[in-house]
């Protein structure tokens, strides 16, 4: 007998299968990352679909396709009615993904970048260590005792270690969240001095200090998110009033005034043309000012970039005394606080959304970013 | 916008292309049309379009839905170029807003095909290259899995389960969350 004809029977149910090897990726490549959960049931699909979704060069694709990585939480520091005066660090997701651990009890976030959290202990409850850097998507943790007891107010910020060479290493900072990182330490001390100190993951140690003297006195440490730009940590000192630079190629710090237009408390954040960021709220207007870094001249200006009135975004920023509470990296998302909740607000679009209506947190808003793909579900 | 039009027209005339789907059907159409698809684009280029170009992989059917496409964002195309090199002002920016969100509309309307039809749209980007299609036909399957459950999506896309239990029981223990 000739072969019988198969095609009308697949007409009537092709399979996705059916389609060019080269062509399936091209579909899960448009997963939407916002959708950690579709990248994982598409990965228990079938084989060729698990494979694809956990092959390292695919997911390489994936991350530069798609960018900035997304916001797959915030992390808020509560004060908890019950027990009483016992405060955690909350991870609240913005999508489906659920860290093992939710809440780091008698600790404060203070920083969070390229796929890990950083920590503070202040109660010990979890050990003799000061500081905790936590891998949400790995569960991966570390505990790191302080380089030296501070004296006044301090600042710590985690990076991939790649970050601190010229160019950023080579790195995308896209999918180094198992890769080596650093922690930096910044403190003022009661002679006038600034130090800065940093802290290997390779090495587990800390590097010697490197410090300077403020020319007009002694900046305090706001302990507030610092921002990276190219391969220099920005902290605020002083409530605001100072900019402490830290250069992680030449271990060198330096101060930089914030905008002398501006007179309150602000977040730093890269600017969205290169560069460092500062926003700030004054009466119902969020500012934002950019400047140049890493050139010769140490005193070039702030440049105005942007000002939104608050009342006309699309969308409401409702409440009283609005505050910048902190950014998103790569999203130009900044975060205002008033006394009605918090609230994401896109500096592109100037749209507005709700993220909590409790009004209740005292600390900055820290959002995590990361691409949670299929990999990280392999035991 | 009309002169830009009535331009494309004149230069249009000079050059058409005639293009012959699997079933043999002639499909005329404009130079600018044409060259969305990169592998028509290099034919031109090396001056092997005379006498029709054959595109045996694809059927009149699914022929007349690209040349459709083509043509829509074609003039998009044309559009922008227009735009980006004389004009700037706010009025002419408004106008190309609308134009944006037209061709939205159309590329919406476009979708709405069976999955069949679909598939054989995918399959055609990818032969004819075409960027652009290819990008808004595997977007549209990607998103056709929002909210599905691996069962669904290998029921939607008769697709066999060839993992072992075991397999299956790991991603669940690991990521309980993504199927709740």
């Amino acid at each position: 007998m000739a072969t019988p004809p198969p095609t009308p029977k697949r007409r009537r149910r092709r399979s996705l299968l059916d389609l060019d090897d080269d062509l399936i990726p091209e579909i899960l490549l448009r997963l939407s990352p916002y959708k950690p959960e579709c990248l994982i049931r598409c990965s228990a699909v079938c084989k060729p679909w698990r494979r694809l979704l956990t092959d390292p060069a695919f997911l390489r694709r994936y991350r530069e396709f798609h960018g900035a990585p997304p916001v797959l939480g915030v992390l808020l520091d509560l004060d908890l009615e019950h027990p009483r005066d016992y405060f955690v660090a909350r991870f609240f997701r913005t999508t489906s993904f659920r860290p093992r651990a939710i809440d780091h009890g008698g600790c404060y976030t203070r920083d969070a970048r390229h796929g890990r959290v950083l920590f503070s202990n202040v109660t010990g409850d979890e050990g003799e260590h000061d500081l905790l850097v936590w891998n949400p998507i790995t569960g991966e943790r570390w505990e790191l005792l302080m380089p030296v007891i501070p004296e006044m107010q301090w600042n710590v910020t985690v990076l991939c270690a790649a970050a601190a060479r010229e160019g950023g290493g080579g790195c995308d900072h896209l999918g180094c969240h198992s890769e080596p990182f650093l922690v930096a330490f910044v403190n003022s001390n009661g002679d006038g001095t600034t130090c800065a100190y940093v802290y290997s993951s390779e090495a587990a140690a800390w590097s010697d200090a490197a410090c300077a003297e403020h020319p007009n006195g002694i900046p305090d440490m706001d302990m507030e998110p610092c921002t990276l730009v190219g391969n220099r940590i920005y902290g605020l000192a002083a409530e605001s009033k100072t900019i402490v630079e830290y250069d992680l190629g030449c271990r060198k710090l330096a101060f930089i005034d914030r905008p002398s237009a501006y007179n309150g408390r602000g977040v730093l954040m890269p600017a969205m043309g290169g560069g460092l960021g500062f926003a700030g709220v004054q009466g119902s207007c969020l500012y934002l000012w950019s400047r140049e870094t890493g050139g010769p001249d140490r005193n070039v200006a702030w440049t105005q970039s942007k000002v939104l009135e608050l009342n006309t975004l699309r969308g409401q920023v409702p409440g009283k005394k609005p505050t910048t509470a902190g950014f998103a990296e790569g999203l130009g998302i900044i975060f205002v606080k008033t006394d009605a909740g918090i609230f994401a607000i896109n500096i592109k679009s100037g749209r507005v959304k709700k993220m909590s209506s409790r009004s209740t947190y005292n600390y900055s808003v820290i959002p995590y970013m990361g691409f949670y793909t299929p990999d990280n579900a392999t035991g | 916008m009309a002169s830009a039009g009535s331009g494309d027209e004149k230069a249009a005339a000079a050059a058409m292309i005639t293009l012959i789907s699997s079933d043999n059907e002639k499909f005329e159409v404009t130079e600018a049309t044409a060259t969305l698809s990169q592998t028509i684009r290099h034919m031109i280029e090396d001056g092997c379009t005379d006498g029709g170009v054959p595109l045996p992989n694809v059927t009149s059917k699914i022929l007349a839905r690209v040349i459709e496409y083509c043509k829509k964002h074609a003039t998009a195309a044309a559009g922008e170029e227009g735009s980006s090199s004389s004009f700037s002002d706010a009025a002419f920016l408004e106008v190309d807003r609308a134009f944006l969100e037209e061709l939205e509309e159309f590329d919406d309307a476009f979708l709405e095909v069976d999955r069949a039809t679909l598939f054989d749209l995918i399959l055609a980007a990818n032969y004819l290259d075409i960027k652009g299609l290819l990008n808004l036909t595997c977007q549209k399957v990607a998103d056709s899995v929002k909210g599905k459950t691996p069962e669904q999506i290998r029921e939607m896309y008769n697709i066999v389960n060839d993992l072992t239990p075991e397999e299956e029981a790991e991603i669940r223990r690991e990521t309980q969350w993504a199927f709740e």
